[in-house]
């Protein structure tokens, strides 16, 4: 009974203080209750690395300029008198592996000589690369074989022609990057003994590739 | 997604065009030579001179100037060109020339007349050089129009370095030539001059000008086009205004043709001239007559460079050497010139004959108005690449030509 009483008198005695430090202190609790509610959580960061499979796409388009280097015959070699020139070209790429892609390139040069009439080239080849990666750098070794048509004021002639080059790109996004290509041309023109020349040219460019 | 749709399909757009202007490339060309690189290789550059490039030149006339190789290129400006650095193929050093006109005829008071205009000149040699004289139609701009008139102007007798010389000209008087002058010729030493006789009706006379007597005689009378060349064979002189060709002796007049195998072709004739032993003419529509000295004409056939081009429009011709040693060559609107044989081309050895060197193009795919022949120096008129020349002895190389 007398407990009861005491207990009784206690919980008249501490309620208001009770109260007191219930309003005092819930405003806090329920501060941090709402931030704890209101606060994002942050979004998984996405994985830019890409990663290639077999099937993944490259388009390349590149420009810049193109360096007539000489020409080779079969007792030595000679100027070749060009002017520096400029080279474009298009390619389509496919992975078969992460590093290795294959594809097809179709391009095209000019120059002009010492009688300013225009040396064109077209090639058309086939081509493999094996590309290396340091993240976000991509440095491919390629080359292309294949068949280059030249023409020269009124002549028209097919050659073959190899192309050997290195490059590197800038990952800009998953589906973008853009670089730097050095690319030799050999083009072996054989016409008898005494006017067959092995052209060398070397194609510095931009390039923009479009993964997909 | 979209988007990298639409970029997938824009580039491989691209990459199927580039393919296409390739192969269009390739067919639209005949595969054909086989010696591309060791052309280019083996190619010297064009010496060039400083006359403008696309000038357009009527004449040369080679001056006889204290041993001073000079001549003077018309055009609407006079050039003076005189050799500035040795050896045969050396470029000339061209200035344009100022000219001086007397005002009042007969006064012998020229002032300068920067705005006129030269239309045609030709040298009259005299028996010294002192007593050359240069003929020439000018156009002097008063205000509201042009006037032309002949005129007569001494050379100078000698070319200091650097001297630019100014040439004065007085009118020539001209007794008996009616109308308004358009142009001269020299033909065996003696002044033509071709002369627009009514503002009405578009006519034109030729006359026989005695530069001794400074009269003018009517030798050709209304023709619709004015007279474009002329040539001495076989004791006749030879003229070709348009499709007619009309020859005879001085006094005059000189009749219209009677020949019906060239009177009158569908196209007009491109040029006359009388090489060592032959008169040679050409025509518009691809033939080329000739004509031994009391001889019949012989024509070829309609030449073509390709089978499915058209016929060649033949302009001018000319000669060096005599004998068997000579050589004649024609121009053509677009192909060069073509080396002739026996004065005619025949259809299988036409591209063989064609000239110069193929990878000057401004040459050999230009279109060659005329040639002149002075001393042992060739001279060739093109239509938008200027004047060029070469050095020739007994035969003309490929290299060697400078542009002027």
């Amino acid at each position: 009974m007398l407990t009861c009483s005491v207990l009784r008198s206690a919980a008249r005695l501490c309620a208001p203080a009770v109260l007191v430090l219930w309003l005092l202190l819930a405003p806090g609790f329920a501060a941090t209750a709402w931030a704890q509610v209101a606060k994002p959580q942050p979004p998984e960061q996405p994985l830019l690395q890409p990663t290639r499979t077999l099937g993944d796409q490259v388009f390349q388009i590149s420009v810049g300029p193109l360096v007539p280097l000489f020409f080779q015959s079969l007792s030595g070699v000679s100027a070749t008198g060009l002017t520096l020139g400029g080279a474009g070209s298009l390619q389509w790429n496919a992975y078969v592996t992460k590093e290795v892609r294959v594809g097809l390139e179709v391009g095209g040069m000019f120059a002009f000589s010492r009688r300013r009439n225009t040396l064109l080239m077209v090639p058309l080849s086939a081509k493999a690369a094996y590309v290396l990666s340091a993240y976000p750098f991509e440095f491919p070794i390629s080359l292309g074989v294949g068949l280059n048509i030249v023409k020269y004021v009124d002549d028209v002639y097919v050659d073959p022609i190899v192309r050997p080059g290195i490059g590197v790109y800038w990952q800009y996004d998953v589906t973008w990057s853009f670089g730097l290509n050095m690319v030799y041309w050999w083009v072996p023109h054989i016409s008898g003994a005494t006017d067959t020349r092995f052209g060398n040219f070397l194609e510095i460019t931009l390039s923009a590739l479009y993964n997909f | 997604m979209k988007r990298e749709a639409m970029t997938t399909r824009a580039l491989r757009a691209a990459a199927a065009a580039a393919l296409a202007a390739a192969f269009g490339m390739l067919s639209a060309c005949t595969p054909s030579g086989g010696a591309i690189f060791a052309t280019i290789e083996q190619e010297d550059e064009t010496v060039e001179s400083n006359l403008p490039d696309t000038v357009s030149v009527t004449d040369v006339l080679e001056l006889r100037a204290g041993g001073v190789t000079s001549f003077v290129a018309v055009a609407r400006t006079l050039f003076l060109g005189v050799q500035s650095t040795a050896g045969d193929n050396a470029s000339l050093d061209w200035k344009a020339l100022s000219l001086s006109i007397e005002e009042t005829p007969g006064s012998g008071v020229t002032t300068p007349s920067p705005g006129s205009t030269c239309r045609s000149a030709v040298l009259v040699p005299g028996a010294t050089a002192e007593t050359d004289r240069i003929f020439a139609v000018l156009a002097a701009p008063p205000e509201g129009g042009e006037t032309t008139a002949l005129y007569r102007s001494t050379p100078p007798a000698t070319i200091a370095a650097d001297e630019l010389p100014t040439l004065e000209w007085s009118t020539a008087v001209s007794t008996g030539l009616d109308g308004r002058p358009e142009g001269v010729f020299l033909v065996n030493g003696e002044l033509f001059v071709t002369a627009r006789t009514s503002t009405v009706v578009t006519q034109y006379a030729l006359y026989h000008y005695d530069v001794s007597l400074d009269t003018a005689t009517v030798v050709i009378a209304l023709t619709q086009v004015p007279v474009a060349d002329g040539a001495f064979h076989d004791s006749a002189y030879w003229f070709i205004a348009g499709n007619r060709l009309y020859t005879g002796a001085l006094p005059g007049p000189f009749a219209l043709t009677a020949d019906t195998t060239i009177a009158s072709p569908a196209a007009s004739y491109g040029g006359v001239h009388a090489s060592d032993t032959t008169l040679h003419l050409s025509t518009g529509d691809g033939k080329l007559h000739v004509r031994p000295a009391g001889g019949a004409w012989t024509a070829s056939a309609a030449l073509t460079l390709t089978s499915d081009d058209a016929a060649l429009s033949f302009t001018d011709f000319a000669s060096i050497g005599t004998g068997a040693g000579e050589q004649v060559f024609v121009g053509s609107e677009g192909r060069g010139f073509f080396r002739l044989t026996g004065g005619l081309l025949d259809q299988e050895a036409l591209a063989a004959a064609r000239m110069p060197d193929r990878t000057l193009s401004e040459l050999y795919a230009g279109t060659i108005l005329g040639f002149v022949r002075r001393s042992n120096v060739i001279f060739v008129r093109t239509a938008g690449a200027g004047l060029w020349h070469q050095v020739v002895d007994a035969d003309l190389p490929l290299k060697g030509w400078v542009w002027d």
